[in-house]
């Protein structure tokens, strides 16, 4: 019994030695020519065409180039594969005509035919692609030459340039290599190319040289000067930014307000913020769990008791601005004019006025999603006690709650605490969430139905800006006379990023924009 | 014997089966739906349909799970929700990375637990033997997230002498090593510590020093090889925790790629194929281990098989 | 730590047990005087000073929890937050151990946090060992096939994946204090159940039971009132060790997000809460974190001498 014990003692003692005496001289020797990327998700997929998830979206642009992508500085989109766009018909037809000399990483040149064959798969079902409804809209592709196409919608589409960021991928290779391959080994026309992907670990991407490979009007491309991408997947927040005051890592992003103290100290460290980017969060009453949240007093109640600005102040410590309306900063149709005052003396009156019987609790619903939820939700409901609400917490796990949202559960309370990741343009969100008809409106029957459901109809199809524009401003009319929800904050995005390269944030993007723009400084 | 054998076997297999099917129904009638957590929220209901059907959940339970089972005996576990590539590939991707760490882990306690452990009973009441304990309890009742943390700051960030999370080098295990074994390292010591109070104070060992045996030896030879035996037990129950997923929230902390940051993931994400490969897997691993026991139990004594 | 912390305790227990039944002492006049004073010493005269110091610690917060804290724990005041203890720069007599995030004072939450952990804590330990001393019993005094049955599921039970159940029981009945006692107490049966199954085996030899038999008392009277009383002792023991892992267990499924609900106030849910906060305040885990420490230091050591004194088997000795 003893020998063997002894000897894997042993064993053990010269495995601990070789393990941890040895090899001291390696501190993670960071090569020069790589930039390493932290986030706290997994890259699910690398493949374009099967994309389900938002966060998968940066890293796979960088390998695919787009027709449209968004200015790195001003964040307006502009011709990337396209060199021109035609209205035709009045917005039933739109022709797009594709640069020559853009290449994919195989060498093939990129024609109408891969633009085609992206938007047929991404909105085949089979794919199961987060963008096979919004692609609905399209009737048909019609390929006029190599360089040409014609994109047939039912009927005009206003919004239609946030359908034309999708990668094109290369249907030759497709064809040649199959789905499996593709999945495993995509080849796009992005500026970067791909190396591996290791589930849990990063998705490496490699510089494609000498990109672009054709000349974009109005877009301040540069060479990159380092040769490796590595998005990493960290998914603690306090060991993302540890890393990140250690060098493990280069470049983070969504930092929160009160991490920043420490990161400051660091000399090595430096914080950039921009408040150009779609963030929204608000709490949204939910009818179908009690008639009693459709009740216009009570929700006045709510939108005038709860102080915005000491959020803002005291828990994302100035990083962000007071919201009272369903757009911010960074999307279509926001006006910095809309305002409720905290007044706590209007507040209880409304709630006097409304239907709400003192004493009876709602539940106020929120998830981890949101940064700083517990706090939020605990701040919230000391305002609304000291109106007069009975407020009760309940913490849902995200996927719990998600599900809930879909089938309109009731389980998910009175009131829902929920971040909005945003987007430039405004129709997807109202014709899915707002428009009474649709299968997730969680308010039917506002007293001008009829009217709102109209101008958000109506909205889609104008494609005069200027007249749209308008159009939103009246559905934002009626929404904040309908009171069916309150607006909280938007919050800047706080990124951080190792002494050794810059990056500056592309304005009204929500993810990590860009990131090919990252520049190894010295 | 071998009748003996096959009913342990077949008792095995329907331990398998009996798990699987308790995890793939329970799973399934929770309040979240895969679809749900992972299309976001402005997706079409048009892509909530078409994503159900790809993952063949619109179908009824039962012939959900009576396909699972027709395509799990082939061999075919599925592809994961979330990545699309076979199940089954997934977990057997990461579980190396895992049991590195568990290993490693495993070496690390066993060594310092047991050496503190014969060393505080060989001189109970010293300073080693107080200190020890008490450090050994306050490891043990510290949660592995505080402290993993607290790790990080300091060795990480203030001091700068190991890398702080992800792999590559030996430096990288230190952290999270040494995260996981505390608490391994708190039971090891103690139980060794117990056991050999008992068996110094023994008649063997008393005999041993008549015969004028040397301190050293006595200790090792003598009262260690009958202290053992209890603390192989719970060395092995330790290594198996830490093998199958005891592990999740040190590899969260340290983003260590293994099954245990894999499981909980994909249980967040709903991912059910992953999530009952990972079930099967286990459930294999710890039904085969007590087998093998049970066989050797039953060559060594007689009697067990005729019970 | 592990999340099969309370079943390491427990074959801990069990493996000593099954080595110390097999034991004699004799020639114990050969040991020098100073060791035989040690192992005397150890035999259970001396009083865990400390331990018992931590309980008094622990136990006076739960008791006296609405007259010693000085605040309300759940009412934060915006206008103080985030003050740093006494000690620091900013700190002020006010909040001895500073305020969070919202201006509550970290010392109430502590002090009325005890009252949550010792209620989960008991919640789960009555929930499961009654459980397993109801199956344990019963298997070991029935014996046969009923035995083969409760000790299989037992064996099944204890192959299931922990993480798993813990995860599918929590997200099904959503997180709370609740959930954690079910789900503790679901999981936690099987080894109690062996451990009295043991106990059981051994003690149905004993005269006592036989004469009880011959005396014609019922089953269940034999099994409550004669041989239920003679297990007490190993149950208290495994329970006093099991209280220190389910309360570092309650605070590791916070952390994911699994645990009691905000604002309530379990110290395993301040830490998760705190920690993103760490390096903003480092006061809002750093004292939970002591908390939980003290009262499982305390636990731990009384039981350990719980354990020497109220051995049966060493008393025989």
């Amino acid at each position: 019994m003893l020998r063997p014990v002894l000897r894997l003692c042993f064993i053990g003692t010269v495995i601990f030695m070789i393990f941890f005496i040895v090899p001291v001289s390696t501190v993670s020797a960071a090569s020069d020519d790589t930039v390493r990327v932290g986030i706290p998700y997994d890259i699910s997929t690398v493949n374009m065409l099967e994309i389900k998830l938002g966060s998968d979206i940066p890293v796979v642009l960088l390998m695919h180039q787009s027709l449209l992508i968004p200015h790195p500085e001003t964040g307006e989109r502009i011709g990337a594969l396209a060199k021109s766009f035609e209205i035709l018909e009045n917005g039933k037809k739109i022709k797009v005509t594709l640069y020559q000399g853009a290449k994919f990483h195989t060498g093939d040149p990129v024609t109408a035919h891969d633009v085609k064959f992206t938007y047929d798969e991404c909105a085949n079902p089979s794919n199961g692609n987060l963008m096979a409804g919004a692609l609905d809209e399209i009737e048909e592709i019609e390929v006029k030459d190599d360089h040409t196409l014609i994109f047939h919608f039912w009927e005009a589409y206003a919004p239609w340039e946030e359908l034309m960021w999708l990668g094109i991928c290369s249907k030759k290779y497709y064809e040649k290599v199959g789905p499996e391959k593709f999945r495993s080994n995509p080849v796009g026309s992005g500026a970067l190319r791909f190396v591996e992907r290791r589930i849990g670990e990063h998705v490496l991407l490699e510089v494609v040289k000498g990109y672009p490979l054709y000349d974009v009007e109005g877009y301040p491309e540069e060479t990159y000067n380092y040769k490796y991408l590595k998005v990493i997947t960290v998914p603690d927040d306090m060991t993302r930014l540890a890393m990140l005051e250690t060098g493990e890592l280069d470049l983070v992003g969504r930092i929160q307000p009160h991490q920043v103290k420490r990161l400051k100290r660091n000399k090595h460290v430096t914080i950039k913020k921009s408040d150009q980017v779609p963030s929204l969060v608000g709490i949204a009453f939910l009818p179908y769990t009690d008639p009693v949240m459709m009740d216009r007093n009570l929700c006045l109640a709510a939108r005038y008791g709860i102080n915005r600005q000491e959020i803002v102040d005291k828990i994302l410590l100035g990083e962000g601005y007071p919201l009272y309306m369903y757009a911010s900063r960074a999307e279509l149709g926001y006006d910095p004019n809309v305002a409720y005052e905290y007044d706590l003396e209007k507040a209880r009156e409304f709630l006097k006025k409304s239907s709400y019987k003192k004493g009876t609790p709602l539940t106020f619903t929120y998830t981890s999603m949101v940064p700083n939820a517990p706090l939020i939700a605990a701040l919230i409901q000391q305002y609304l006690q000291r109106v007069g609400f009975t407020i009760k917490l309940q913490q849902l796990e995200e996927g719990t709650a998600a599900t809930y949202t879909r089938n309109r559960d009731k389980r998910l309370g009175h009131m829902r605490l929920y971040e909005w990741p945003g987007s430039r343009d405004p129709d997807l969100r109202l014709r899915l969430s707002s428009l009474s008809t649709s299968d997730y409106a969680t308010v039917t029957n506002r007293p001008r139905r009829e009217e709102y459901d109209k101008l958000i109809l109506a909205q889609t199809r104008e494609m005069d800006k200027a007249k749209r524009a308008d159009l939103i401003r009246q559905i934002q009319d009626i929404m904040s006379y309908d009171a069916i929800g309150a607006i909280l904050y938007g919050q800047n995005m706080i990124y951080g990023m190792s002494d050794r390269v810059d990056y500056t944030w592309t304005p009204k993007e929500a993810y990590f924009p860009h990131l090919q723009r990252i520049k190894i400084l010295k | 014997m071998q009748g003996y054998i096959l009913k342990r076997v077949l008792i095995a297999v329907f331990t398998i089966f009996a798990v699987l099917t308790v995890v793939f129904f329970v799973f399934r009638l929770g309040p979240a739906d895969p679809v749900s957590v992972m299309l976001p929220p402005n997706a079409t209901p048009q892509d909530a349909e078409n994503l159900t059907k790809k993952f063949g959940l619109d179908q009824p339970l039962g012939i959900q799970y009576v396909n699972y089972l027709k395509n799990a005996s082939q061999g075919d576990f599925g592809a994961s929700f979330r990545f699309g590539e076979p199940a089954l590939r997934v977990v057997f991707e990461r579980f190396p990375a895992t049991l590195k760490l568990g290993m490693v882990a495993f070496t690390v306690s066993v060594i310092i637990g047991l050496a503190i452990g014969i060393y505080s009973a060989v001189k109970p009441d010293s300073i080693v033997d107080r200190f020890g304990r008490v450090t050994a309890l306050a490891g043990m009742s510290l949660p592995s997230f505080w402290v993993g943390v607290m790790l990080i700051l300091f060795f990480g960030v203030t001091m700068r002498w190991l890398p702080i999370a992800g792999r590559g080098t030996l430096l990288h295990y230190v952290m999270p090593a040494f995260c996981l074994s505390l608490y391994p390292i708190a039971l090891i010591t103690r139980l060794s510590r117990s056991s050999m109070l008992d068996a110094l104070k023994s008649d063997y060992v008393v005999m041993a020093r008549i015969k004028g045996v040397p301190e050293f030896y006595v200790i090792l030879l003598h009262a260690f090889k009958n202290a053992s035996i209890p603390v192989i037990t719970v060395i092995f129950g330790v290594l198996s925790g830490l093998m199958l997923g005891s592990t999740v929230v040190v590899e969260y902390i340290f983003s260590w790629p293994g099954i245990g940051r894999l499981v909980m993931e994909s249980y967040f994400a709903r991912d059910y194929p992953v999530v009952q490969v990972f079930v099967i897997f286990v459930t294999f691993v710890v039904v085969t281990l007590n087998l093998i026991v049970d066989i050797i139990y039953a060559y060594i004594d007689p009697r067990i098989r005729y019970q | 730590m592990s999340l099969e912390a309370g079943n390491d305790c427990r074959s801990d227990i069990r493996s000593k047990r099954l080595y110390n039944s097999g034991k004699k002492l004799s020639f114990s006049s050969i040991i020098s005087k100073k060791k035989r004073k040690d192992a005397k010493r150890r035999g259970g005269v001396r009083l865990p000073y400390i331990g018992l110091f931590c309980l008094g610690l622990f136990f006076t917060a739960v008791i006296f929890a609405n007259v010693i804290a000085p605040y309300d724990p759940y009412e934060g005041d915006l206008f103080s937050t985030t003050i740093p203890p006494v000690w620091e720069e900013d700190g002020s007599w006010e909040h001895i151990l500073g305020t969070d995030m919202l201006g509550r004072d970290v010392l109430s939450r502590i002090i009325h946090g005890s009252r949550m952990s010792l209620m989960i804590s008991v919640g789960c330990i009555l929930f499961y060992g009654s459980l397993g001393v109801v199956l344990g019993l019963i298997s070991g005094f029935r014996g046969g096939r009923t035995d083969m049955i409760i000790m299989r599921v037992a064996d099944l039970w204890l192959s299931l994946p922990g993480i798993i159940v813990l995860f599918m029981l929590a997200s099904v009945y959503g997180p709370s204090a609740t959930t954690i006692i079910i789900t503790f107490g679901i999981m936690g049966w099987p080894g109690y159940a062996r451990i009295v199954r043991g106990e059981c085996l051994s003690l149905k030899q004993r005269d006592f039971v036989r004469l009880a038999r011959v005396a014609g008392c019922s089953k269940l009277r034999i099994m409550f009132s004669h041989i239920l009383p003679n297990v007490v002792n190993t149950i208290i023991i495994m329970a006093t060790i099991d209280i220190g892992g389910i309360i570092v267990l309650t605070a590791t499924m916070s952390f994911l997000g699994l645990g009691t609900q905000p604002p309530s106030c379990d110290w395993g849910l301040m830490l998760a809460e705190g920690r993103q906060y760490i390096t903003y305040a480092w006061w809002l885990v750093t004292f939970p974190g002591l908390a939980i420490v003290i009262t499982v230091l305390g636990f731990n050591l009384t039981g350990d001498w719980l354990r020497e004194v109220m051995d049966p088997k060493q008393k025989l000795r």
